[in-house]
């Protein structure tokens, strides 16, 4: 950030005037580059490889089939968790209601759990039930539904407590639902293709139910072909096709994303209580959202409750303990350290981007784009980068911190999106007044912009640095040996373990995440997660 | 619309937190008076605005509206948009993401010729299209106020609408509401730390220290007899002006 | 609100400090990395094992469950001009003769390697051969009387379990292996009959072995080909099934030993050696056998437990382990991967 725009520098004779922050400058475009190829560097050898290399036609008639049943899961689920979600945002953002707080927990937790567990939690209570495109339709849903619901809950936060009576008091409850809804739409859309992109990239619960998917298609080619070229074609293949597909949208999106979030002094939505039948209503509601949130968890979990009850043995609870006490450590530093480089990064790209509206519809498109991409193109590039790099460069390309920056580079898009609405919401005049008072950059920085970004940074921080530990690919390529995370441990014993050792597993990683989850929550303050 | 019956407040309190914003009060607002609410800023002005409109239940007491209960602490008894209340915040409280027309039209009451008709009576109908982001400041609070005529209310609430806009903006906007208010006659209630304003739109005032009714009458009293450091202002004010031109001193 | 901000950087930074550190140093004597695709719960305990007797630590990475991965064997390869690995503890010869053929694996001929049958190993001495499973049927007794249980792979196909009868994706895993074996022992038409066959018969797919095994034990499958340590798992846990060695009058069972591989230029090659010699002890082979892996030994002598049958008991499939590999790549871009798009 340090090359500025020249002719406020030359204004100012002492230190970099936060000016710079609103002016346009040869700096943005060298920062979103570089962002860009940084993040996009672990995929490039395999990239390449796709490019140069010839071989079997990417667009088969099955691979065509399987795509196309990889868009419809994803888009039914994301309609779905729409449908869902919304409403539980808005209820969540307007009223109080018996169970608030825990409905906020529950909604938290299918973030924790690898969809392919989610699924196989499903499948183990549905039996076939659920076999073919509803099982992963139910467990994408189930997993993009808090998504949604948060994303429409802080675009309700971003409203004003005047708005909202406004409408009360023009169209009454009703009214105030049904613009908050709209309001939080272009937010919670967002969050829904989000969702829809990973889930198309993921191919567990299309294993679990017997669906063939895109992503499943994928895998095929890397683990049973063996043809990596193969792979990264079809990769950039389905991203090209969903890039193709939501590009108008986020074109569309993104400068209602910046609107939508004007700065302005805000007084906060002053939640409503409800009360009576109304009240009962609420929480039955909150009741049938969180049942279903925890369905494929009892099934997950039944077995180990089964064993409990029938012998009062508590021989694999205590194994898993011993297995979370072998990986809770690294795996901690799998999310913090991914989740530290994801919201670098994607805050940076933010601050880089700044309030024009084509840099941001092009980072918006970019991140999508990268978010699309297989987590094991980038993964097993980096294998590739690492072996090609001298020994010395071991502690950075084959340590923890290497997955650390492989997931952080995955995700931080993720983190990107959460910059930008925060960057939105900054006022230019701040950085007006600052530089009529003389205040520099760095202090500008640390005073205003650190502070005003860092509820979003520390929402953002959470987010990636669960679905970092939740990916479980790019972990099995890429932990150094003997620092394996939980969940991977999970993937890994649940091959042949007893199903009540799985469950303990799953049991107490759910567990101690949700805690840590709670208290981080806690810590940071209700009001802005 | 329960309407054109006034409101009344019997021993109304309000807290926020340990905070207590209104303490015991209890007044009356016939439809008809055009009324101006004073005092200090935190004296709970706002907040009296908001329980009249059904925003807030009070903590304890109850808000009358035409003979009828409207609220008790246990909740309300009327709908905020039954009450026939228009009402400008202090913000403007536009919604960003939708269009001018579609803010003024964010009850469904509101049909679109009417919704147009208050547009134009506010002097902004070619801006409809418009979201509030490409709004100058006056042409913000144009919109806002054309939001809150739209459903030809029974009682207009203005809640510092004109804070920082310019004075030949305001004077229009002060000339159009109380040609509004002669013509098809909403109650105003007013909070404002303008005298001009209070001046221009209401006759009677009710003034609020700390939670309480400091003072309550009709304007001329209050100018000639003030009770109050904000019934003085104003008389320091009118006496300024009578000094420029007498006569308009004389009919405030 | 600034100190908390400093303090979290401050921390996260600390984090990532902490990665960059190894936990472990490459050039540390005292350590030995093994990759398997044996499950954790029965790879894990050897290891402790040897760590206990040898002092030499044991990082061990197991894999994920088949088909759910990019998996290992990929991380191998990709790591192969530079190795982290010193072992590669193979689950069946197929993904060592993989290794071989894509040059990360060494030969090494163990001195511990006696007693073992040449037939399961590589005549080069890339993969030795230890302890195996076999591919066996399971059936649902609730679901089939027990006059009715199959005794060949072919009941597959047969009209009497239409509809009820299922195999694991044969691109993954074993049920590779077990197509590759059928294609060389039934022959191309044969082969391709029989798969064509079990669709037409109403034959399901599951994702892998262990799908089988729940497919089969929750009845939703009258009957499948699996693993014998996912049947043992089922039996263990009390479930209502029966396993049988199939075509012990025909073809024979695919028996699917262990492989131990030595990584070429993997970082602690004595160690690697050690472990490798370690595996093919016939104390390991009788650990194998006594675990709820329920591997059976391929040396004779080995005590087992008593209900285990033992290679000597059975028919075991005549196929050369190291040509399934070359036969499996053609197979898993042609036919099978056809197959399996077909079956779904």
């Amino acid at each position: 950030m340090n090359a500025d725009a020249p002719p406020i520098r030359s204004l100012q004779s002492g230190p970099v005037s936060p000016l710079v922050l609103e002016a346009p400058g040869a700096w943005r475009g060298l920062v979103i580059a570089g962002i860009f190829l940084l993040a996009i560097t672990p995929a490039l050898p395999l990239l390449a490889e796709a490019l140069t290399s010839s071989g079997q036609a990417v667009m088969s008639g099955v691979f065509a089939a399987a795509v196309q049943g990889g868009l419809v899961i994803g888009v039914l689920a994301a309609s779905v968790a729409l449908v869902l979600g919304v409403p539980t945002g808005v209820a969540l953002t307007l009223y109080d209601f018996p169970g608030r707080r825990a409905l906020m927990v529950v909604l938290a937790l299918p973030l924790l759990l690898p969809p392919f567990l989610i699924a196989l939690g499903w499948s183990m209570l549905a039996g076939g039930g659920l076999d073919g495109p509803a099982g992963p339709i139910v467990v994408f849903a189930s997993w993009i539904l808090p998504l949604v619901a948060f994303a429409t809950y802080a675009g309700g936060a971003g409203l004003s407590a005047t708005a909202v009576e406004a409408a009360r008091l023009a169209g009454g409850e009703r009214g105030a639902i049904v613009l908050t809804a709209r309001h939080a739409f272009v937010p919670a859309m967002a969050a829904a293709g989000l969702g829809a992109a990973l889930s198309i990239a993921d191919p567990g619960p299309g294993q679990v139910f017997r669906v063939q998917t895109a992503a499943s298609e994928i895998l095929a080619s890397f683990a049973a072909l063996g043809d990596f070229g193969l792979a990264a074609r079809q990769s950039v293949t389905v991203a090209a096709i969903i890039l193709a597909a939501a590009g108008p949208l986020a074109f569309l999106v993104a400068p209602r994303i910046a609107e939508a979030l004007m700065a302005r002094e805000t007084r906060r939505v002053r939640r409503a209580r409800m009360r009576g039948p109304r009240a009962a209503a609420g929480a039955a509601a909150a009741v049938m959202i969180m049942a279903a949130l925890l369905t494929p968890m009892i099934g997950l979990v039944s077995p180990l409750a089964y064993s409990l009850v029938e012998g009062g043995d508590l021989r694999w609870l205590s194994r898993a303990f011993s297995e979370l006490l072998r990986t809770g450590g690294d795996t901690l530093v799998y999310a913090a350290g991914a989740g530290f480089i994801a919201v670098l990064l994607g805050f940076a790209l933010a601050v880089a981007v700044g309030r024009d509206a084509g840099r941001r519809r092009f980072a918006i498109a970019a991140c999508l784009f990268l978010l699309c991409l297989p987590p094991a193109l980038a993964a097993l590039g980096m294998i590739q980068l690492a072996t090609a790099a001298p020994a010395w460069a071991d502690p950075v390309l084959r340590s923890r911190f290497a997955l650390c920056l492989t997931l952080g580079l995955r995700l931080f898009p993720v983190a990107a999106l959460f910059g930008l609405r925060a960057q939105a919401t900054s006022s230019p005049s701040w950085t007006h007044a600052a530089a009529v008072h003389g205040v520099p950059l760095a202090l500008f920085l640390k005073r205003v912009t650190a502070p005003h970004l860092a509820p979003a940074a520390a929402a953002a921080f959470l987010l990636a640095g669960l679905l970092a530990i939740a990916d479980i690919g790019t972990a099995l390529l890429l932990h150094p040996p003997g620092a394996a995370s939980f969940p991977l441990a999970i993937f890994t014993v649940m091959a042949n373990a007893p199903e009540a050792f799985v469950a303990a597993l799953a049991l107490v990683y759910v567990a101690i995440a949700a805690m840590l989850l709670f208290a981080l929550w806690r810590l940071v303050g209700w009001k802005r997660a | 619309m329960t309407g054109n019956s006034g409101f009344e407040l019997h021993n109304v309190s309000k807290r926020y937190g340990r905070q207590v914003v209104l303490s015991d009060i209890s007044c009356t607002l016939p439809a008809g008076r055009h009324t101006a609410l004073l005092g200090p800023s935190g004296c709970g002005k706002s907040t009296l605005l908001r329980l009249l409109a059904g925003l807030e239940p009070p903590d304890s007491g109850e808000v009358v509206q035409g003979g009828k209960l409207a609220s008790t602490p246990e909740g309300m008894l009327i709908a905020p948009h039954k009450r026939g209340v228009g009402m400008v915040f202090q913000d403007l409280a536009l919604w960003p993401n939708l269009s001018v027309l579609d803010n003024v039209r964010l009850g469904r009451s509101v049909s679109d010729a009417r919704a147009r008709e208050a547009l134009a009576h506010c002097g902004i109908e070619p801006l409809a299209k418009r979201r509030p982001g490409e709004l100058s400041g006056g042409e913000q609070q144009r919109a806002a106020l054309a939001r809150a005529i739209a459903a030809h209310p029974a009682f207009l609430f203005l809640d510092e609408p004109f804070a920082g806009l310019d004075w030949e903006t305001k004077s229009a906007l002060l000339e159009m509401i109380s040609a509004l208010a002669r013509e098809t006659g909403p109650t105003i209630l007013l909070v404002s730390h303008d005298p001009a304003e209070v001046l221009a739109l209401a006759r009677y005032l009710i003034v609020l220290e700390t939670g309480n009714i400091a003072e309550e009458g009709s304007i001329h009293d209050a100018i000639n007899q003030p009770k109050t450091s904000a019934a003085r202002h104003l008389r320091t004010y009118t006496l300024g002006l009578g000094r420029a031109n007498p006569q308009e001193a004389d009919q405030p | 609100m600034s100190r908390v901000f400093l303090i979290a950087i401050a921390a996260l930074a600390l984090v990532l400090a902490l990665a960059v550190w190894r936990p472990w140093s490459g050039r540390d004597a005292g350590e030995v990395v093994v990759y398997t695709s044996v499950d954790d719960v029965f790879a894990r305990p050897i290891a402790e094992a040897f760590q206990k007797e040898t002092g030499v630590a044991v990082r061990l990475v197991p894999d994920t469950e088949e088909a759910k991965s990019t998996g290992l064997l990929n991380r191998l390869i990709a790591e192969k001009n530079r190795p982290q690995a010193d072992v590669f503890w193979s689950g069946d010869p197929v993904r060592a003769e993989i290794l071989k053929k894509q040059g990360v694996a060494t030969p090494y001929k163990s001195p511990q390697a006696d007693g073992l049958p040449a037939a399961f190993s590589d005549p080069q001495g890339y993969w030795t051969g230890f302890s195996a499973r076999a591919r066996v049927l399971i059936y649902n007794k609730d679901r089939v009387a027990a006059g009715d249980a199959p005794r060949s792979v072919m009941d597959l196909v047969n009209p009497r379990f239409q509809g009820r009868a299922c195999l694991a994706n044969p691109l993954f895993g074993t049920t590779s292996m077990h197509a590759a074996a059928l294609f060389a022992v039934l022959g191309e038409e044969g082969a391709k009959r029989f798969f064509n066959e079990f669709l037409a018969n109403g034959g399901q797919l599951a994702s892998s072995n262990g799908d089988v095994r729940r497919l089969v034990a929750e009845g939703r499958c009258a009957i499948g080909v699996t693993d014998t340590d996912d049947a043992n798992v089922a039996l263990m846990e009390g479930k209502p099934i029966e396993i049988v060695y199939p075509d012990a009058d025909g073809m024979g069972t695919l028996v699917i030993p262990n492989a131990a591989v030595l990584i070429a230029g993997g970082p602690n090659p004595e160690n690697g050696e050690r472990f490798i010699d370690y595996l093919l002890r016939p104390a390991t082979e009788e650990a194998l056998a006594t675990s709820a892996a329920a591997q059976f030994p391929l040396r004779a002598g080995v005590a087992v437990p008593e209900e285990m049958i033992t290679l000597d008991q059975m028919r075991p499939m005549e196929v050369d382990y190291t040509a399934l590999a070359g036969r499996l790549e053609e197979l898993n871009r042609g036919f099978l991967k056809d197959f399996a798009d077909r079956a779904r």
